[in-house]
């Protein structure tokens, strides 16, 4: 058994070896995982959406939960004009959230403990909302960073202020993720080997802090999802609604 | 704190990284990243376009059916009501007029019998006044014919006591005087 926490994090390859130009392109552990979080996504919509109802069955019901939860998300955050970035946001909640459960799993990878894929995630929405911001305002949207009733004396401080925040977003949205996930998954690790070094005699303590850590690493794998998405949602309001 | 631990794993990342993947942390090992991203953009955007194209058309077609269906029921539901306030306001509207028929038609039923109560009251009152004419003017004969008799027979009775005792027989006129102007005296000192 592996003994250091951060073992569960390595990404090792599956599969043949895959090279462009010498960069290796291989099908990864981490990539599997991401196959596997994507056909349960595909599976879970398939079933609800095999034969729809008005009076909805219990798989159809829950995926209109999650259709409503984020449309709701979405409709209270951005307004009724975000309606064509639907899709997208309800790909990245469940993107995320089957990630962070299916990681969850023991011997599964939680590909959302890399800062990679979280700060890829991450730098395709700051990309893609700033496309929008400019697409939708024009040269108006670099207005963002100029507050409206700002004293002159402040104003560059501001601007300085504002450029800063803007540019640290997929920043502070990737490493929110990624070190939630981390923290949680060596937490785990670390209690889990303290329940096998202690034994049968002394490792019901840790075994306990275990399930419970385990419970808590279930919310947190939700709502990390869910606060990815709502952080998206108010770039995408920002680009599409400017209050300043 | 918070940002002060976000410096420190930006630090780590960008400026440490290599010493710290040897140290521990495989995620700052870049041996795999393009390979991540890679697969991380074929798989996301193939399931981006399933939800795209299939699953969220698919549910929003159905939520927004659904939403038409209840909406045609409601306005179903309020037409049924509406005609059901018209069906009760038009029975409130008989019923209305059926008591105040029904008070009429008491009243004059009330009417008649107290016209019919009245007239056959007076037909009563008539046969009871006639009745008693009658039975007083059978008293008064019967009276008047009492006091003839009891005339004659104190007459009689006087003639017979006067004879008897002196033995001459009185003038009948003359003692059918006396006793009238007795009987009268009688009769006047009664109503005095």
């Amino acid at each position: 058994m592996a003994t250091n926490p951060m073992q569960q994090f390595e990404v090792h390859r599956i599969g043949p070896s895959l090279s462009f130009n010498g960069v290796d392109l291989s099908f990864t552990n981490s990539s599997f995982f991401m196959l596997i979080s994507s056909i349960l996504i595909i599976i879970f919509f398939v079933a609800g959406t095999r034969r729809v109802n008005i009076v909805p069955s219990k798989i159809q019901l829950l995926n209109e939960l999650v259709f409503n939860f984020i449309s709701k998300m979405i409709n209270e955050t951005v307004g009724p004009n975000a309606r064509p970035y639907f899709p997208f946001i309800l790909t990245i909640f469940l993107f995320i959230l089957t990630l962070n459960m299916v990681g969850l799993l023991p011997y599964a990878f939680t590909v959302t403990s890399q800062i990679i894929i979280t700060f890829f995630l991450a730098i395709v929405i700051f990309i893609g909302v700033t496309i929008v911001g400019f697409a939708k305002n024009g040269i108006g949207f670099l207005k963002i960073f100029a507050p409206s009733g700002v004293p002159i004396f402040l104003f560059p401080i501001i601007v300085a202020i504002e450029i800063i925040s803007f540019l640290s977003r997929p920043i502070s949205l990737s490493v929110r993720l990624f070190a939630n996930m981390l923290a949680g998954h060596t937490m785990l690790k670390v209690f889990g080997g303290f329940v096998v070094s202690l034994g049968i005699v002394g490792g019901w303590l840790p075994l306990s802090f275990s399930v419970a850590l385990t419970a808590l690493e279930i919310l947190v794998a939700f709502l990390q999802a869910y606060v990815f998405a709502v952080l998206s949602c108010i770039y995408l309001n920002d680009a599409l609604n400017m209050h300043h | 704190m918070k940002s002060k631990s976000v410096a420190i794993i930006i630090y780590l990342l960008f400026f440490n990284k290599i010493a710290f993947a040897k140290e521990g942390m495989p995620q700052l090992n870049p041996e795999f990243w393009l390979s991540q991203i890679l697969w991380l953009t074929i798989i996301f955007l193939i399931l981006y376009f399933l939800i795209q194209k299939f699953f969220s058309p698919k549910l929003f077609a159905l939520i927004d059916s659904r939403t038409n269906f209840i909406k045609s029921l409601l306005e179903e539901a309020e037409l049924c009501k509406n005609q059901i306030q018209k069906l009760e306001n038009e029975h409130n509207l008989i019923i209305t007029e059926a008591k105040n028929e029904a008070k009429k038609i008491s009243i004059k039923l009330k009417n008649d019998f107290n016209d019919k109560i009245s007239l056959k009251r007076k037909e009563f009152e008539n046969i009871l006044n006639s009745e008693t004419l009658k039975a007083e003017q059978e008293i008064n004969n019967f009276k008047k014919q009492t006091l003839e008799n009891i005339q004659n027979i104190a007459g009689d009775f006087s003639k017979e006591l006067i004879e008897k005792i002196t033995g001459v027989t009185p003038n009948s006129s003359n003692l059918n005087a006396v006793i009238l102007e007795i009987s009268n005296k009688e009769k006047k000192s009664q109503y005095v």
